[in-house]
């Protein structure tokens, strides 16, 4: 593939819908959740404003479970690249105490869901540049670029407005809100090469490495903390293992993998038979999880 | 707009010609579906598909529940495949003429359409359709494959009459490429290699097809950059943030600011967060100027000035792709490149029709129609034709009241007749005349349904008005029916210029210094909006006269109501249904709880500080 130039070509689409949705909000938020594609939006964002900052915040969704790696991992970010990021945290859902591991819709629906509902209403955010992607999901590959969010967020999969050419369509009533994709049309590949050729810092569970896991059913799921239980018979063990998505680690599995380097995982993802998000739980409990979540306000 | 390493195509045609079926099988061949996703496929063919033993690979396009569950497709999906060095980027689109909007989306970013025709049923309505919204979206290759080829047997002749038929329709449009070819999507026959069973078929096959006509040079334009924002942090120097078309334009250009035509010189050129010696093609850069101009978001930054043009009076080409339809005489939001301002539809000129022939009187154009149009635009604009840079003629239509994209279009020339009309400049201004009768002049506008209370309430307000001796004029929409609306009747466009007449007459009364009071229903949010905007700030107000239904339907002082149980067919926005709420009006009140006479106070008091 003439990679470079494809690259080119989605940087520029991307940067141009940034700076458009920029000078026509009044509010607006980059949802930041320390992955790769947070990662790529958020240089995408330093790239359309250079020689100027970011001009708006970045938003952190903390469910208190993500990797340690990622905690450690936003501290730098924040200090090196001089960004202001919110932390938002839903604390009566906290206070209930429904933990990923024995329920873990739930845990999504109130620590991801409603607390990103939650934060956009606190701070009255009107757009939300996110870095879901077409290719991730099938009720993604419906989206538009710029998605329209009715009063509680809710997403209308039926009545999606036109969108043509670049020319997006940012009029909106006061209560609703707009999701705006800039890399909807990269592909995992592209986000992979794109890290790659810009020399992107991504956290250290991307690259492959002894950690200690347990298996379920060819899963590998990190033991990160205490508050991992195990269950009848398992045991841990210390294996090479990568991730290909972050989320919850008790909700995201790992895969067996000896690729440290970014070369390793471009050459080695060509001959995975398994789509990226397959380790993801929180998308495999049920065949249209991902589009229920949206419509209830899920990026 | 078509790139060199992405090729774009859209797959339409009429529903169960197999367009989904088509990309599924494509993905599928090129080895693009992962194991888990075909493990979800076998679990959803078997619960929804309709390829009995065989998977059914439609499923994988029709993303949400209600496509699976209802069989068809809403909207477009997007998927991306490598294939030959080339990322090819296809896009689904649904065949039933109610979502045909969503086929205009897709088609808008391709390059290449592949239209599907049923081998057995042939040419039908949405081919057609779908062609014309090809080629008016700009869509340059189109390919028919006419598919379930193995339903005639692979029966040569039989193709051979349909390929005629087809190329009969190709006449009408100047495509770059235009190629038939025979396919099987289910079988597998001429989609990835070339089928063994129709050796008489001497083309290629679909995705070599795609991969020729997409590896072709494109014409690169000539420079300019479009101004999509203007940065100043920290109230430091302005940037000028846009796109970088044609040709590279180097530091210290001269450039011109169209539509003003002020000169300056590019003093540094940011991008690739480093500072540069020139533009990159088709690459969002940032600019500083050597002196600080009036330039804002729209502006168009040009090498030469004689390849931007410059207008506010347009003969466009429009596709409709909302319920609300569009109508002529009404105020709607414009976006073309990065410049949006108010435009008012000045006529509609012409209507193509697919077939039903029902010629009708030219005030309005449905969902789905495509036509001809003239507008005016509030500001001046910088342009050029949609056939000479896509990028700066193209356009959407937003609606001011729900803010939907009503219509989407192409400039096809600027119409001069904006530069003989000129506005005379009087010396007698509105602060003479009205300071001569000692009083500020106003539009108050009193909206609401039937029997709300509107003549009552604006009856009570002029008494008050003239006992202290201001000069007013009480415009009831009724009664100007009698008169200068005389010739329009009640269907929606008709209502619409109602509103029209009724605002520019109230806006030459407030003009003369008057106090004027209207009374219409004046349903629609636009035509308020519209009216509003046609006077200066603290000159207009909305008053929302909010009476219940019901009590308006025990009112019934025109009978309407009653009427209108006996007679079905009676306008139902006569009576109010389908108001538009007003979303921001200045007052609210309710016959309700106030009497008229508190009413008039409460407006006297707010909008008049005197009592």
């Amino acid at each position: 593939l003439r990679n470079n130039s494809l690259l080119k070509e989605l940087e520029s689409e991307a940067i141009s819908i940034i700076r458009d949705g920029f000078s026509r909000s009044l509010n607006p938020v980059l949802m930041y959740s320390i992955g790769k594609d947070s990662s790529v939006l958020l240089h995408l964002a330093i790239k359309a404003f250079y020689p100027s900052p970011v001009p708006f915040p970045l938003l952190h969704i903390d469910t208190t479970w993500k990797f340690k790696e990622m905690y450690a991992f936003k501290q730098k970010v924040k200090k090196k690249l001089k960004v202001n990021i919110i932390t938002y945290t839903n604390f009566s859902g906290l206070q209930k105490k429904i933990d990923p591991i024995n329920n873990s819709s739930l845990h999504t629906d109130i620590m991801k869901t409603e607390a990103l509902k939650q934060a956009i209403d606190l701070h009255k955010f009107d757009f939300i540049f996110g870095g879901a992607r077409r290719d991730e999901e099938q009720s993604r590959s419906k989206e538009r670029i710029v998605s329209l969010r009715e009063k509680a967020h809710s997403w209308d999969p039926r009545n999606q407005r036109p969108e043509l050419w670049s020319l997006f369509n940012f009029h909106k009533n006061q209560d609703q809100t707009f999701r705006v994709f800039p890399i909807s049309n990269w592909t995992e590949s592209d986000v992979w090469g794109y890290i790659l050729k810009e020399n992107i810092k991504i956290v250290d569970l991307y690259f492959a490495k002894k950690r200690p896991v347990v298996n379920r059913d060819g899963a590998f799921f990190l033991v990160d903390d205490s508050r991992f239980t195990l269950k009848k018979n398992e045991k841990i063990s210390l294996k090479s293992v990568r991730f290909r998505t972050l989320g919850c680690y008790p909700l995201t599995a790992g895969i067996e993998s000896k690729a440290a380097n970014l070369k390793e995982i471009i050459k080695e993802n060509k001959k995975i038979i398994f789509s990226e998000r397959a380790g993801r739980l929180i998308d495999l409990d049920k065949i249209n999880s991902m589009e229920i979540k949206k419509k209830h306000g899920y990026f | 707009m078509s790139y060199p390493s992405q090729i774009k195509i859209i797959t339409c045609g009429s529903v169960d010609d197999g367009k989904s079926t088509l990309v599924g099988r494509i993905l599928s061949e090129t080895n693009n579906i992962f194991l888990d996703q075909r493990d979800k496929l076998k679990v959803l063919s078997k619960r929804y598909g309709t390829t009995e033993d065989l998977l059914d690979y439609a499923l994988l396009m029709d993303g949400l529940q209600d496509e699976r569950e209802q069989g068809i497709t809403i909207d477009v999906a997007y998927k991306y495949i490598n294939y030959k060095n080339k990322r090819l980027v296809f896009c689904d689109s649904p065949g039933h003429n109610q979502y045909t909007k969503n086929v205009v989306t897709a088609a808008s970013n391709c390059s290449i359409g592949v239209i599907l025709v049923d081998a057995a049923k042939g040419i039908l309505e949405q081919t057609t359709r779908h062609l014309a919204i090809l080629d008016f979206t700009g869509v340059e290759n189109v390919i028919f494959a006419v598919n379930k080829i193995d339903s005639i047997k692979y029966n040569q002749g039989k193709f051979y009459d349909l390929e005629q038929n087809i190329k009969k329709i190709f006449k009408n449009y100047s495509f770059i490429y235009k190629f038939i070819i025979p396919i099987s999507a289910l079988h597998n026959e001429n989609i990835v290699k070339k089928s063994k069973k129709m050796s008489w078929y001497k083309g290629r096959n679909l995705l070599d097809q795609i991969i020729a006509i997409g590896s072709k040079d494109q014409k690169s334009s000539v420079p300019f950059i479009t101004v999509q924002h203007v940065h100043r942090p920290n109230n430091k120097k302005r940037h000028y943030m846009g796109m970088a078309r044609g040709h590279p334009i180097k530091n210290n250009s001269t450039i011109f600011v169209m539509p003003s035509k002020l000169v300056t010189k590019i003093k540094n050129i940011y991008f690739d967060n480093k500072k540069k010696n020139s533009t990159n093609n088709n690459y969002p850069i940032s600019i500083e100027t050597a002196n600080e101009l009036d330039i804002t978001k729209g502006d168009i930054l040009a090498l030469n000035k004689d390849t931007i043009e410059t207008g506010n009076c347009f003969n466009a080409s429009v596709i409709i792709t909302s319920q609300d339809n569009l109508y002529s005489g009404r105020q709607y939001l414009i976006r073309i490149h990065n410049k949006e301002t108010y435009v008012t539809i000045t006529k509609i000129k012409q209507r193509i029709d697919f077939g039903n022939n029902n010629s009708q009187k030219l005030t309005e154009l449905l969902i789905n129609d495509i036509g001809e149009i003239e507008f005016d635009t509030n500001d001046t604009i910088a342009f050029s034709s949609f056939d000479k840079i896509k990028e700066l003629g193209a356009f959407i239509i937003i609606d001011t009241g729900n803010h939907n994209v009503v219509a989407a279009g192409k400039i096809n020339f600027a119409l001069r007749r904006s530069g003989n009309v000129f506005k005379s400049t009087l010396t007698v201004s509105k602060k003479n005349r009205s300071d001569l009768i000692r009083q500020v002049p106003k539009c108050i506008w009193l909206t609401g349904i039937s029997g709300s209370g509107k003549t009552t309430i604006g009856n009570a307000l002029e008494q008050k008005l003239h006992h202290i001796k201001k000069l007013t004029y009480f415009i009831d929409a009724d009664n100007v029916r009698l008169g200068i609306n005389k010739d329009l009747g009640f269907s929606q466009s008709d209502r619409v210029e109602n509103i029209r007449r009724i605002a520019e007459i109230s806006k030459l009364m407030v003009d003369a210094g008057i106090i004027v009071i209207v009374a219409a229903i004046s349903p629609f949010a636009s035509e308020r909006n519209f009216a509003r905007s046609l006077f200066s700030n603290n000159e207009f107000y909305e008053i929302f006269i909010n009476t219940p239904m019901v009590l308006c339907k025990n009112r019934d002082i025109k009978g309407l109501y009653k009427k209108s149980n006996k007679d079905k067919n009676m306008s139902k926005i006569g009576l109010g249904l389908g108001y538009e709420i007003p979303k921001n009006p200045d007052l609210v009140v309710s016959t309700e709880q106030m009497s008229v006479e508190e009413i008039a106070e409460k407006i006297m008091r707010k909008f008049f500080s005197l009592l």
